[in-house]
C-alpha cells in the first residue's frame, strides 16, 4: 500500500470513530459527551461521571443495536459492490446487478401483502419473521437463478450474468408492480417504504443475524484481492497467472448474495452505497482491491452509520427512509466527481 | 520441453479447420518463432498451447506430462502468457499491473524478493518513470512494455528446469527499439535453457533473432527449421502471395527479407518480372 492509500486508510478509521460517537449521541433523547462515556464507563464496570438509567438504557437497548447494523449493512453493501465491480470489471456495477434487491423486494412485496393470510396458517410468528425471511429467500434465489441462467457448460459467461440480471430485475420489478397494485393503502405504504430502506428494525435479533451472515464473507471477499485484480486483465490472463476464475465467480457471487441478501431483508433496499463508495474510493486511491476491498467495507460502514444518524434526527420523532438520504447525499457527490473526473474514467 | 502433437481444432459452429495436424517440439534453450499470413492459424495455435482454447484433437505436453495435468499453481510458475487483447478493465496502475505477474509466488502480501523482482522487470522494461501511472493514460507502446515485464516477471525464480514464454505478437506497438530489447530479453532467456514460442509478424525480427521458425498457412506447419532454410524466396513467395527476395544481412548471420508491394503473379513466373514492374511504377510520375 502506498502513502495515499495508507492515510486514506486512516482518516476512515477515524472516521469511523467519529461517526459511531456521534450515532450514539445524537437522536431524540440527546445523550452529551458526559453522560455517554460515564455509561459506556458503567457498562465496563467503571463508575465516573454521570448518566440517568433512561440515558443508559436507550444507549444500550436502542442505539448500540442500530449503530451496530448500520455499520454491518454498509460495509456489506459498499463491499459487495466493490466486488461486483471488480468481477464486471465494470465501475457501474453493484450487488443489484445480480438481482439481489429486486429479488429481495418482490419476495419482500410478496410477504407483505400475504401477511395476513401466512399469519392465519401460522400464527403471529409469520408476521414478524416472514418478511426477512422471505426478503433473504429473494436475494439469494434470484442471484442464483442469474448465475445458473449464465452458466455454458463448466464456465460462467459474465456478460450473460450482467443482462440476465438487468432481464431479471425488469421481471421482478414487473411482478412486484403487479403487487402493489392488488395491494391495500396500508401494504403499499409498507411495501413502499420497505423499497425506500429503513433501519428503525434493528434491534438484538438483528444484530445477531448480520453477525452472522457478514464477518464471514467479507473476510473472505477481503482475502480474494489478488483474483478480483488478476480479472482486470480477462479470464484467460487471470487464469495464466494461477487465477482459478470459475471458483472465484462462484465464491464472489455466493459471498456477496449472503452478506447482501441478509443486508437487504433487515434494512430493506439501501441504494447508492454500493455504487458509490467503492466509486470514490478508488478515485481516490487506486484500483487496487488490497487497498479497495477494506477501505470500502469502512467507507461504507461510516457512510450508512452517519446516513442513518441523520435519517433519525433530521425530521425527529418521525425518520426518514434511508435510502432517501444515501441517494440525495451521494447522488450529488458522485455527479460533482463525475464532471470534474470524467476523462479519467474508463469503461472497459 | 514443450511438445505439440497432432493439434486440430475448428470452430463448433461451422466446422471450419483453424489447425490441421501441427506437430512440433520447442527444445529448452530455443527460441522458435512462428510466422503466417492473417488466418494462418498461428494465434488459435497459440491459445491452444496457452489452455485459452480446448483441445479437440491432438496433445501439448510440457516438461513430460500433458499441460493439463500440471497444477495451476506450479503452472503459473513455469510458463507464462502474452496475449494480445490487452485491455484492463479498471484504473490499475502501471505497478499494480506488473506485480500481477507475481501472484504465483505470495499469498497475500508481497514478499521481498517479489518486490525484487517487480522493480527488476519494470527496469528492464524501462517503465521506472512510469510506475504510479495510471496504465490506461499511457501509450499503446507502454501497455504493451507493462505486460511484457509482467510476463517475465511471472517466471523469474529460481526454479529447476525449463520454463515456457509464450508471446503472441509482442511486438505490437513496440518503437524499434523497445522490438529489439524485447527480442533480445527472450532471447537471453531461452540462451538460459528455457522455451520461447513467439508469435511474430516481421520477417526480419524472426530471422535475426529465431533458433527455429514454423512457418503456417492455413492451418498448417508449410515449413519449419533454422532462418536460412525457411526464409527463402519460393517459400515465402508462396506463403505471403507477395514476391519476396532474400539476400545475405550486412550485419548479421542471417538472411534479410524484402518483399514486393504487389501481390503476386498465378505463375512463379518470375520475381525478375515483378521487381521489374515495381521499378517501373516507382518511376511513374502518376505514383
Amino acid at each position: 500500500m502506498n502513502t495515499r492509500q495508507s492515510i486514506i486508510l486512516f482518516v476512515l478509521g477515524a472516521a469511523l470513530v467519529l461517526a459511531v460517537l456521534v450515532a450514539m449521541q445524537a437522536g431524540a433523547v440527546h445523550i452529551p459527551p458526559g453522560a455517554f462515556f460515564s455509561s459506556v464507563a458503567a457498562s465496563l464496570g467503571f463508575s465516573v461521571g454521570a448518566h440517568s438509567d433512561m440515558q443508559h438504557a436507550v444507549l444500550t437497548v436502542v442505539r448500540l443495536p442500530r449503530v451496530l447494523v448500520s455499520l454491518l449493512a454498509g460495509a456489506a453493501l459498499a463491499t459487495g459492490g466493490t466486488a461486483m465491480q471488480a468481477l464486471f470489471r465494470n465501475p457501474l456495477a453493484d450487488p443489484s446487478i445480480i438481482g439481489i434487491s429486486s429479488g429481495a423486494a418482490l419476495m419482500a412485496a410478496v410477504a407483505i401483502v400475504m401477511t395476513h393470510w401466512a399469519s392465519a396458517f401460522f400464527g403471529g410468528w409469520a408476521g414478524t419473521f416472514a418478511l426477512p425471511i422471505a426478503a433473504f429467500i429473494g436475494a439469494v434465489g434470484t442471484t442464483f437463478l442469474v448465475f445458473g441462467i449464465a452458466r455454458e457448460g463448466r464456465r460462467t459467461n459474465v456478460a450473460a450474468m450482467l443482462l440476465a440480471g438487468v432481464a431479471i430485475a425488469a421481471l421482478t420489478g414487473a411482478l412486484t408492480g403487479l403487487l402493489t397494485f392488488t395491494a391495500n393503502d396500508a401494504q403499499l405504504r409498507s411495501i413502499v417504504f420497505w423499497m425506500l430502506g429503513s433501519l428503525g428494525g434493528a434491534d438484538l435479533n438483528a444484530v445477531w443475524v448480520l453477525l452472522v451472515a457478514v464477518p464471514v464473507p467479507l473476510i473472505i471477499l477481503l482475502r480474494m484481492h489478488k483474483p478480483l485484480n488478476a480479472l482486470a486483465l480477462g479470464e484467460d490472463q487471470a487464469r495464466h497467472i494461477g487465477v482459478d476464475a470459475e471458483r472465484m465467480k462462484r465464491i464472489v457471487v455466493l459471498c456477496t448474495a449472503l452478506m447482501v441478501g441478509a443486508t437487504v431483508a433487515l434494512c430493506g433496499v439501501i441504494g447508492f452505497v454500493g455504487l458509490v463508495v467503492p466509486h470514490m474510493l478508488r478515485l481516490a486511491g487506486g484500483a487496487d482491491n488490497r487497498f479497495l476491498l477494506p477501505v470500502s467495507a469502512l467507507g461504507g460502514a461510516v457512510l450508512l452509520c452517519l446516513a442513518d444518524t441523520l435519517a433519525r434526527t433530521v425530521a425527529a420523532p418521525a425518520e426518514v427512509p434511508i435510502g432517501v438520504i444515501t441517494a440525495l447525499c451521494g447522488a450529488p457527490v458522485f455527479l460533482y466527481l463525475l464532471v470534474r473526473r470524467k476523462s479519467s474514467l474508463q469503461f472497459a | 520441453m514443450l511438445s505439440a502433437q497432432h493439434l486440430t481444432w475448428h470452430v463448433q459452429r461451422d466446422r471450419k479447420r483453424l489447425l490441421n495436424d501441427v506437430s512440433f517440439d520447442v527444445a529448452p534453450g530455443e527460441l522458435v518463432v512462428v510466422l503466417g499470413p492473417n488466418g494462418a492459424g498461428k494465434s488459435t495455435l497459440l491459445r491452444l498451447l496457452a489452455g485459452d482454447l480446448p483441445l479437440q484433437q491432438g496433445e501439448v505436453r510440457w516438461k513430460e506430462a500433458a499441460m493439463k495435468d500440471h497444477a495451476p499453481k506450479d503452472l503459473a510458475r513455469s510458463r507464462a502468457v502474452l496475449g494480445q487483447q490487452n485491455a484492463v478493465g479498471l484504473a490499475f496502475t502501471v505497478e499494480e499491473v506488473v506485480r500481477m505477474g507475481r501472484y504465483p509466488y505470495y499469498g497475500n502480501t508481497p514478499s521481498r524478493s517479489d518486490a525484487e523482482a517487480v522493480d527488476r522487470a519494470m527496469h528492464t522494461a524501462q517503465l521506472d518513470a512510469l510506475r504510479m501511472r495510471v496504465l490506461d493514460t499511457t501509450s499503446g507502446g507502454e501497455q504493451q512494455r507493462t505486460h511484457i515485464a509482467r510476463t517475465f516477471t511471472q517466471v523469474d525464480n529460481n526454479a529447476p528446469g525449463p520454463r515456457l514464454l509464450l508471446l503472441d505478437e509482442p511486438l505490437n506497438d513496440l518503437d524499434i527499439r523497445h522490438q529489439h530489447a524485447l527480442m533480445d530479453a527472450a532471447k537471453s532467456f531461452a540462451k538460459e535453457g528455457h522455451c520461447v514460442l513467439a508469435v511474430l509478424h516481421d520477417v526480419n525480427m524472426a530471422a535475426q533473432y529465431a533458433d527455429r521458425i514454423l512457418l503456417m498457412n492455413a492451418g498448417r506447419i508449410t515449413a519449419s527449421g533454422v532462418p536460412d532454410d525457411v526464409l527463402t524466396a519460393p517459400i515465402l513467395s508462396e506463403a505471403y502471395g507477395l514476391a519476396a527476395r532474400v539476400m545475405p544481412h550486412p550485419c548479421h548471420a542471417c538472411p534479410l527479407v524484402f518483399f514486393d508491394g504487389s501481390p503476386k503473379q498465378t505463375n512463379t513466373a518470375g520475381v525478375q518480372d515483378q521487381n521489374h514492374n515495381a521499378k517501373a511504377r516507382a518511376l511513374s510520375p502518376i505514383m
